[in-house]
């Protein structure tokens, strides 16, 4: 990946005083072996426990056939790409070798001049040390673990050896095998009994340009009764270095625990974005998924709530755009294991230009369970006539003390509303965004202040077709 | 589980079992494992989605299903990692004879 | 299997489907639309073809009431009326056999496209083997108020029966059919495999009611495919009860493939213990401003399955499109499963597309409000399942309304 001058801000250093071993003498190659995987963990500094977990991972891999559904994968090339890191002499990049399209996007949104270098990856220094000191002492004195999923390994063992892969196994699917074999950054969270961490985890205050890394893995334990909200991506868009993300997301909910995980992505419009996300929420706990997809050039991603405990409540709300070239195939499940509990999925989508969006959703309820409701819906816009709307929800009830409703809506901008915009002055187009916008706004809404601002911003850039 | 079985009834020969197996009794598929604890027989098909069990792998007492993971331990069904959120049936199994023996409840 | 009577045309499609029958496997679960109907299980080469049925037409009698009759018994005709009226007018209700020569300029397109868009092996193995049927045809600008009745009683253990009715209106022509498929007569263990197609072809500004019933026994399997197209400016009501049979396979694709047609597609299913029932509906719209709807009621009891699987499919061609699709399941028992997967493929923007799911049980509150007024608990069940079911038979002819609901008032009853 990166391999910069040592970064302002390291977790490693400031905590424990771990240096990394320097990465010019590691070598690589594109493709994926067991070479390799060794490679990595030998790299890291791993236990063996890690290293056979990443090998077995590797197997299921290699046995494991794409999935016969979903987003047109068909452009991957495996042998084609790097896993890990890259040859040193690769990484220089310039400002100057950025896209147009990404700087502008950059002004536009109104990321501040600090910001864009470092993500746009050209490896500036970003100085988030001032920002970043003062919660890190605060969580610290809470007792909140937020660290590198490497640091974890290493300094909280027994925490991961309890919990990582236990939501997601590295059987689950292709993308979560492969992730599991060759996982490199993401973050792990571990929130004390009745601690409320207030202040939003963000992932790219911690650490540089490897929290955009392709194989993310995130872990977040919410212990009894406490609360963390967690954040990941941007609105700015990614300017990728390579075009296969998988990335894997597990989350326990302890009981009376509440965990909120917001996600915008935007990566740039050549990646293929793979992921699984899963949460178990227990006895009265509640896990809220807020999932917004604006780039990439194809993302399969359905986050998912399994209700595993009496009074869980799970909710997924998802936004969804596909422009020219994109395909969203994205959704959410909830899976209720325990009697009392309840979950809302909440989509919407909105195609343009050609773009196809596709829901794709599970609610399942097992045998013998008492007092369960849930509600779907999806709404999508199709903007003009080339773009395509899909819509694939699978109810799976088997018990009969249920209450489960489920609605699906797809149309376009009306024609009225349009009209009396326009005949309020706007410009067929900016009566479009303002729609747009509207149409989005219950989600929007759920989002913290300056992500709704900026995504607010680059619907429009989108709906301008200025973009990408 | 019941104290009185309907019947023992014999599912294959001890030497055909090497680690898994699938073996049918009227009509139900039933997966066999051998490990350094035992022999041990579970429902073949996983409480997740339509998959055998006895394709899968063993590690440490569990079976992890092939198509998705789940994991179901060896000696109970007890569902002990996702996907799957309800158990497998657990099968009584004895080793006698030179044959393996599954305590059969006929199902209807 | 070609018959010594049978127009060439006929046996060069049989010829033709048998070949992909012996090229094709059974389906599995790991095919999308059989995922959740594992057929692994029925040794389904075992059903014995019924003797072919010899062309010939039986016996004339025709009830009042009824615009016409053509009744099966077992793969034979057994009566045949028309309304001389209409009979003299070019209206035909025959035995599809004796169709075959007289009428090949429509039957082999239907035939043709029926082989040609099978995906499955029982959709093919049916057009390889088909037994028996009926053919109707109403010509132009006939409307015809009173239903004609198509009756199918099937029986005979390890009996394999494929019957196919085949319904064509001409430009501007009204008529309805109640059409209906029984085999209990030989008792409750009696197993027969049906293997059931039907074809609707209406012409522009053509109108027609279908009211489709299947009363199976309880150990048969049945698995149905019926597609159907609409002209311009036509309009089609199909009914569809489900209520036999142990195993149910069954898909309606509906073709909206001329401006300003419409499809209404009404169905109640109810599945009691030891049923398995897995029902699609296809909604295709190929052409601009055409309307339709799909609105399926089930109930499954304790121990009973079921999985209704729609599908509104819009071409980018179509705009104006206004389709909706809603499944509406009601669980009676701890021990039911219900799977309810509606889907859109939507490609038009032009468009009005929203389908809707509930899933279930009866409401306490309703149900202790009739037991206050002195209903037992059976009772105020029985009567909230039929309320509940009443409102989608509402405008169905009284025969059809009442013979579904007695037959699910039986079942509630044994159920209890």
């Amino acid at each position: 990946m990166k391999s910069q001058a040592p970064s302002t801000v390291d977790i490693g250093e400031y905590q424990h005083g771990f240096h990394f071993p320097d990465e010019s003498v590691f070598k690589t190659r594109k493709g994926l072996d067991e070479e390799v995987v060794n490679a990595i963990s030998s790299h890291k500094g791993e236990p063996e426990w890690m290293r056979q977990f990443r090998l077995r991972s590797l197997r299921a891999f290699q046995k494991k056939s794409m999935p016969n559904w979903g987003a047109d994968l068909s452009d991957i090339n495996f042998d084609d790409l790097y896993y890990y890191a890259k040859p040193t002499d690769d990484q220089k990049k310039s400002w100057e070798d950025v896209p147009a399209y990404i700087k502008e996007t950059f002004e536009r949104i109104g990321i501040p001049e600090a910001e864009r270098k470092f993500l746009a990856g050209v490896g500036a220094q970003y100085d988030s040390e001032m920002v970043y000191h003062s919660i890190k002492e605060d969580l610290s004195k809470k007792g909140v673990i937020f660290t590198d999923p490497e640091s974890a390994v290493r300094d909280h063992p027994d925490l991961v050896k309890q919990y990582f892969g236990t939501v997601i196994p590295y059987l689950d699917n292709k993308f979560a095998a492969l992730n599991s074999a060759v996982w490199s950054g993401g973050s792990f969270v571990y929130v004390p009994k009745g601690v409320r961490v207030d202040v939003p985890l963000q992932a790219y205050f911690r650490i540089n340009a490897k929290s955009f890394g392709q194989f993310e893995r995130t872990l977040i334990i919410a212990d009894e009764g406490s609360f963390v909200h967690y954040i990941e991506g941007c609105t700015a868009p990614i300017y990728a270095t390579e075009s296969l993300h998988s990335a894997v997301v597990e989350i326990i909910a302890l009981p009376g625990s509440r965990v909120r995980y917001t996600t915008i992505q935007n990566w740039s419009n050549d990646v293929y974005n793979l992921v699984t996300k899963r949460a178990m929420a227990y006895k009265d706990a509640t896990v809220e998924w807020v999932d917004g997809n604006i780039g990439s050039k194809r993302t399969m991603k359905y986050p998912s709530i399994y209700l595993m405990g009496e009074g869980a409540h799970g909710e997924v709300l998802s936004i969804a755009f596909a422009g020219k070239g994109q395909e969203q195939d994205t959704g959410g499940k909830a899976v209720h294991a325990a009697s009392h509990t309840s979950s809302i999925i909440t989509a919407k989508s909105i195609s343009k230009g050609g773009g196809v969006a596709s829901y794709r959703g599970l609610l399942k309820v097992n045998e013998g369970l008492h007092d369960v409701r849930s509600r779907v819906v999806c709404d999508a816009l199709i903007l003009d006539e080339s773009s395509r709307s899909n819509t694939y929800p699978y109810m799976e009830i088997n018990s009969d003390d249920v209450s489960i409703e489920h609605e699906a809506r797809v149309s376009k901008i009306s024609e009225e509303q349009l009209f009396y915009l326009q005949s309020r002055g706007m410009s067929e187009q900016e009566a479009s965004t303002m729609i747009v916008n509207g149409f989005l706004d219950p989600l929007v809404k759920q989002l913290p202040m300056e992500y709704a601002v900026e995504l607010n911003r680059l619907i429009e850039l989108e709906m301008a077709g200025t973009v990408g | 589980m019941s104290a009185a079985v309907d019947s023992w009834v014999r599912v294959a020969s001890e030497n055909e079992l090497v680690t898994n197996m699938c073996v049918t009794v009227e009509g139900t598929a039933i997966a066999l494992f051998r490990t350094n604890e035992g022999v041990f027989a579970l429902d073949d098909v996983c409480s997740h989605e339509y998959s055998r069990l006895s394709e899968g792998e063993v590690w440490e007492g569990e079976v992890y299903c092939p198509k998705h993971g789940s994991r179901f331990a060896l000696a109970t069904g007890t569902v002990t990692g996702l996907p799957a959120t309800q158990p497998v049936r657990a099968w009584p199994v004895k080793v006698e004879n030179g044959g393996i023996w599954v305590a059969w409840q006929s199902q209807k | 299997m070609a018959d010594r009577k049978e127009p060439a045309w006929m046996q060069d499609q049989r010829a033709k489907a048998q070949e992909r029958f012996d090229a094709m496997s059974w389906p599995t679960t790991s095919d999308e639309e059989w995922r959740r109907t594992d057929v692994s299980g029925i040794d389904a080469l075992s059903f014995v073809p019924a003797p072919r049925a010899d062309g010939r037409t039986a016996g004339s009698a025709n009830a009042e009431g009824l615009a016409g009759t053509l009744r099966f018994d077992s793969g034979r005709p057994v009566e045949a009326g028309m309304d001389q009226t209409w009979k003299d007018r070019g209206v035909r209700l025959m035995s599809l056999a004796d169709a075959l020569e007289e009428f090949e300029k429509p039957l082999s397109d239907i035939f043709d496209e029926g082989v040609d868009a099978s995906d499955n092996r029982f959709t093919v193995w049916h057009y390889a083997s088909w037994s028996h049927g009926a053919f109707l045809t109403v010509p132009a600008g006939l409307e015809i108020t009173e239903p004609f009745l198509i009756d199918f009683t099937e029986s005979g253990d390890g009996v394999l029966s494929s019957p196919h009715v085949v319904v064509v209106l001409g430009e501007g022509a009204r008529a309805s059919v109640i059409q209906r498929i029984t085999g209990e007569r030989n008792g409750s263990d009696e197993r027969i495999l049906c293997n059931a197609g039907l074809d609707l072809r209406l012409s522009d500004a053509a109108a027609l009611q279908y009211f489709e019933g299947q009363y199976l026994g309880p150990q048969s399997l049945y698995f149905r495919q019926a597609r159907t197209r609409g002209g311009r400016d036509s309009s089609l009501r199909h009914y569809d009860a489900a209520l036999g049979g142990r195993l149910v396979k069954t898909r309606i694709d509906c073709g909206l493939a001329g401006k300003g047609s419409e499809a209404f597609l009404n169905g109640v299913y109810y599945c009691r213990d030891g049923q398995h029932m897995d029902i699609r509906t296809v909604q295709r719209h190929h052409s601009p401003s055409a309307t339709s709807r799909s609105y399926y009621k089930g109930a499954v009891a304790s121990g009973g399955r079921t999985v209704f699987q729609g599908l509104i499919e819009v071409d980018p061609g179509a705009s104006g499109t206004d389709a909706y699709l809603t499944n509406r399941n009601l669980i009676l028992g701890d021990a039911a499963r219900s799977d309810s997967i509606p889907t859109l493929r939507i490609g038009n923007n032009d468009v009005r597309c929203s389908h809707g799911s509930t899933t279930g049980r009866l409401s306490e509150e309703e149900l202790f409000y009739l037991e206050s007024r002195g209903l037992s608990r059976n009772e105020s069940r029985e009567m909230l399942v039929l309320g509940y079911f009443e409102d989608l038979l509402d405008r169905a002819p009284e025969a059809y309304r009442e013979g579904t609901l007695d037959l699910i008032r039986s079942r509630l009853a044994s159920a209890a």
